[in-house]
């Protein structure tokens, strides 16, 4: 078996011509869809939605936690009550009260 | 009707399923001509046809329109292909070989076959032939030696990377030329 060979096999298959399309084959896929989906098209679930935009939630909850991080840096480098401290004289007063 | 793949797109994103039936109706003969490489029976093509066509709406909202619509439903009937030839390798396996016709058997017994080989004789006996070959090998083959695509759309197609292209595809011939010697030995015998 040389390569001329298979090369002339190859040649061969490629001149075969396609099958015809059946004149209907449009109106059965429309048919066939009507009936799996009951005509609702590109109906996308929640599931879908999340994993979708999944990248943007886990950037935008990071860039949130960042900015939260600054802050709290921040305000204990100028000496000034945190968020902590805030949430617990809070707490301590609705107790006293 | 409108011609306009991307319009078409449009129209069925926006709710009029209608638009769709247009959109098969202008890549269909695309699609069956892609999928006639790998089944014989028509009726078959006609099945996985319709597949490729229910996964491209199940999936139309992921077609982000950077590549034409075209492609990217060559991609899925590339895949299609592919799970129909994974399926028919898993239950055929000890099926027994079809014979061939006369005229392929006298083109194999020819050490230097003098006329060309029909069509229908050639992809009966690479359709022989290529039983001994993976799924992915059977489509690369396909892909590059009797449709004429570059290893770059080959690539694109399947998802492969150029050297498994590459390598599927020096694999795919030494094992077709292995599979046709031994046809010819089983014919002269």
């Amino acid at each position: 078996m040389n390569d001329k060979k298979l090369n002339q096999l190859f040649a061969a298959a490629r001149r075969e011509n396609p099958p015809a399309v059946p004149s209907d084959f449009a109106e059965r896929v429309q048919r066939e869809l009507g009936q799996a989906t009951d005509n609702a098209p590109l109906s996308v679930s929640f599931v879908d939605q999340l994993n979708r935009n999944f990248a943007r939630y886990a950037v935008a909850a990071a860039a949130m936690i960042m900015l939260c991080a600054a802050v709290e840096i921040g305000q204990s480098l100028s000496q000034e009550p945190s968020i902590d401290d805030d949430v617990s004289q809070i707490c301590s007063d609705w107790m006293l009260h | 009707m409108v011609n306009d793949d991307a319009e078409l797109v449009a129209r069925v994103r926006a709710g009029s399923p209608d638009a769709y039936t247009d959109l098969v109706r202008h890549n269909q003969q695309q699609v069956f001509s892609i999928l006639h490489r790998y089944e014989r029976d028509i009726h078959l093509v006609e099945d996985l046809a319709q597949e490729t066509f229910t996964k491209a709406w199940r999936a139309l909202d992921r077609f982000d329109g950077r590549a034409p619509f075209q492609h990217w439903l060559s991609r899925i009937a590339v895949h299609v292909a592919l799970d129909h030839v994974r399926r028919r390798k898993r239950l055929s396996g000890t099926i027994a070989l079809p014979d061939l016709g006369e005229d392929s058997v006298a083109w194999l017994r020819d050490e230097l076959p003098p006329r060309e080989l029909e069509a229908r004789q050639a992809r009966e006996i690479l359709a022989l032939a290529m039983q001994s070959l993976s799924p992915a090998e059977q489509v690369v083959i396909t892909l590059m030696e009797i449709e004429g695509r570059s290893v770059k759309e080959i690539c694109s197609l399947t998802g492969d990377s150029s050297v498994a292209v590459r390598v599927r595809a020096l694999r795919a011939r030494s094992k077709l030329r292995k599979a046709i010697e031994k046809l010819e030995a089983t014919e002269h015998e």
